[in-house]
């Protein structure tokens, strides 16, 4: 009796700002009051939404767009704080300006120099002494394509008349955000719903020296091309960034402290470090950065090697940190108005929802296992969906793709072979793999046996797979059909039964039929 | 022409003072916008027809189309004005103006928009375009 009653409410909009409240009497009467909701708490009658979205990067866009779909009022804010290099940037958030969208591309660049590389052997020639990296040409390219962008995203707010805020939002109460505009002016709104979506931001190493850091915000749009770099860091972020930096001809080194793609399958970790090394890309692993000091025309960094005492040094032009990302949840007065965190600063959450029932948060702010743009884009959607319709439907963290753009890239989706033993002990998994050689890598002898396959199965489960794992060109397209099949619960079976395309490197996912178990070498062998 | 009569110089102070005086006479057919206020004093309340090119720095089109256009309006001495707008700096009047897409390209006439194109049209297309603006203010 009660439900189809406040459905009929939350599908007035104009009737959202009401609190329903029934009470049950002996007797079985029942009482209804209606107030409207917000008089107590906008006693100042402050500008009004139904949702306000802090954060114009890939959840906050795709939460307010989803949200305004559904008749929604909606404030977006979005402000970007200057790097202590100097560095800003338009709406977007990090994915398009400084994160997803500007790597490719750099990536891309870097790969047209690979195929550059043993374009003789099929039939081209050119001076490859004049083939020459123009960073500028490339930064200049790049941003352009970054603005149009940031006038896309504008464009798109106003057509679907989300009130848009170039501003820094601060928490007054639970309902009621501060905005801090450029100009120093400040202006507070009300919203009725309110959604995190700050994001975060790149780690600096506790060193004396660190400002003279640069970092990912800074790297895509830098005036002057890197030259000799050193990356601190072991994270997809500095190898991504170290595969392009040397391609494009830079002296590249890669500061480690531990081991690198600490949280990934481990035996492609390797793979991933042999293929960089064998490029000329210079490791240093156990080694801690101690202290970088300005010199005239570079910076000195002094390290130390761990099973080492004494310290080294060595002069770099460039100094990236890449050694982690913190989420944005400084500054929001989050700690004023209860929002719980955990220890990294990440937002606690059931269902996006934070414990102040008014209050939510997605994207790279909210704890999770992921900080990757479709995870954003997908739980902004689904929340905007729960809170504006009658869809119910949440956000499922299984099973999701991703993809490193190393040189050789890394592509998977599901578990990695020591999380897989993990969960389900070594007996009663199967791992079918392979080294490959793709066929357009065989007239130049380029890349042999360095292409890698590995598909895990859960034996109990009728060899169910849970784990696909694909080193090589082209790994982000290749994946993402396996993820749509594996997420359907595609079985080894399945697998092998589907025929390939030929010819392709992902074809042979459809003919794996060594295990790790059977001791066979994985590798093909013979022309 | 900047580039006709350039060729011809060769001090570069003679090429500077030439530069800043064609500007000059030049900036009488072509001006920057920036603002309500001042579009809608000069393009507007303008008593000549006005083309307003809706911009950005970093559009590639925007610039292929900004040679041309400054070239037609030029040969027509000053019988039509060649407004620019930056979109970023004036988003507000980009959307109040329906600009999505750019460039955006507006003829004005005594406050009323006479016609429009979005993105890089033929040479011919262009020509015709500011042809037709200038006969309009002939009328």
């Amino acid at each position: 009796m009660l439900q189809p009653f406040s459905n009929i409410i939350k599908s007035q909009k104009f009737l959202q700002n009401i609190s329903l409240s029934i009470f049950i009497k002996p007797k079985k009467h029942f009482s209804i009051k209606i107030e409207k909701k917000n008089e107590k708490e906008n006693p100042k009658k402050l500008k009004e939404f139904d949702l306000v979205v802090i954060g114009g990067g890939s959840g906050g866009l795709a939460a307010s767009q989803e949200a305004a779909k559904f008749g929604a009022k909606v404030a977006l804010l979005d402000f970007v704080e200057t790097t202590p290099h100097g560095s800003n940037w338009g709406i977007g958030g990090t994915c398009v300006n400084v994160g997803c969208i500007p790597k490719k591309l750099f990536h891309f660049s870097s790969q047209i120099k690979e195929l550059m590389d043993f374009s003789e052997s099929y039939g081209w020639n050119f001076d490859k002494s004049s083939l020459k990296m123009d960073w500028k040409t490339l930064v200049g390219n790049v941003q352009d394509h970054i603005h149009s962008l940031n006038w896309g995203y504008k464009t798109k707010l106003r057509d679907k008349n989300i009130s848009y805020f170039n501003a820094l939002g601060k928490f007054k109460t639970n309902h009621i955000i501060e905005l801090n505009k450029r100009n120093y002016e400040k202006e507070e709104i009300y919203g009725d719903k309110i959604i995190i979506a700050t994001g975060g931001k790149p780690r600096y190493p506790s060193i004396s020296g660190s400002k003279f850091c640069i970092t990912s915000d800074d790297l895509f749009s830098l005036k002057k091309p890197p030259g000799k770099t050193l990356i601190i860091g072991a994270s997809y972020i500095a190898l991504e960034t170290a595969g392009f930096l040397k391609s494009f001809g830079y002296d590249t080194t890669v500061m480690v402290r531990s081991q690198i793609l600490r949280k990934f399958d481990q035996q492609i970790a390797n793979l991933i470090q042999k293929n960089m090394e064998k490029k000329g890309i210079k490791f240093m692993i156990n080694t801690t950065v101690k202290n970088i000091e300005k010199q005239k025309e570079n910076y000195e960094v002094t390290f130390c090697e761990h099973d080492l005492k004494h310290q080294k040094l060595e002069n770099f032009e460039t100094v990236i940190s890449a050694i982690g990302r913190d989420p944005r949840t400084f500054g929001l007065n989050l700690e004023k108005i209860g929002v719980s965190m955990n220890k990294k600063g990440k937002i606690i959450h059931e269902n996006e929802q934070t414990n102040i029932k008014n209050i939510y948060a997605i994207g790279d702010v909210l704890e999770t296992d992921y900080e990757l743009t479709p995870v954003a884009i997908m739980q902004g959607k689904l929340l905007a969906q729960r809170l504006f319709s009658n869809l119910k439907t949440k956000m499922d963290y299984s099973l999701i793709p991703t993809t490193v753009f190393t040189p050789l890239e890394y592509g998977f989706v599901g578990l990695s072979e020591e999380d897989a033993i993990k969960k389900y002990k070594q007996e009663n998994i199967e791992v079918y793999h392979s080294f490959i050689t793709p066929l357009e890598f065989t007239v130049p002898h380029v890349g042999e046996n360095e292409t890698y396959l590995k598909v895990i199965c859960n034996k109990l489960e009728n060899e169910k797979i849970i784990g696909i794992h694909y080193l090589g060109p082209n790994a982000g397209e290749i994946i993402q059909g396996f993820a749509v099949a594996i997420k359907i619960g595609l079985t080894k079976n399945q697998l092998t039964s589907s025929v390939g395309i030929h010819p392709t490197c992902a074809e042979n996912f459809t003919t794996l039929d060594i295990t790790k178990r059977s001791g066979e070498n994985p590798k093909k062998t013979g022309c | 022409m900047l580039s006709a009569i350039n060729q011809n110089l060769k001090s570069k102070t003679q090429k500077q003072t030439i530069n800043s005086i064609l500007r000059f006479i030049a900036s009488k057919f072509q001006i920057s916008i920036e603002g309500a206020k001042e579009f809608k004093e000069k393009v507007t309340d303008s008593d000549k027809p006005v083309i307003v090119d809706f911009y950005a720095d970093w559009c590639g089109p925007c610039r292929m189309i900004a040679k041309p256009l400054d070239k037609f309006v030029d040969s027509h001495e000053g019988k039509v004005i060649l407004a620019k707008v930056n979109v970023d700096r004036n988003d507000e009047l980009a959307f109040q103006y329906e600009v999505s897409g750019i460039p955006t390209v507006y003829g004005f006439y005594k406050g009323k928009v006479v016609d429009r194109f979005v993105g890089l049209p033929e040479e011919d297309f262009l020509k015709k375009f500011v042809e037709k603006m200038v006969k309009t203010g002939e009328k």
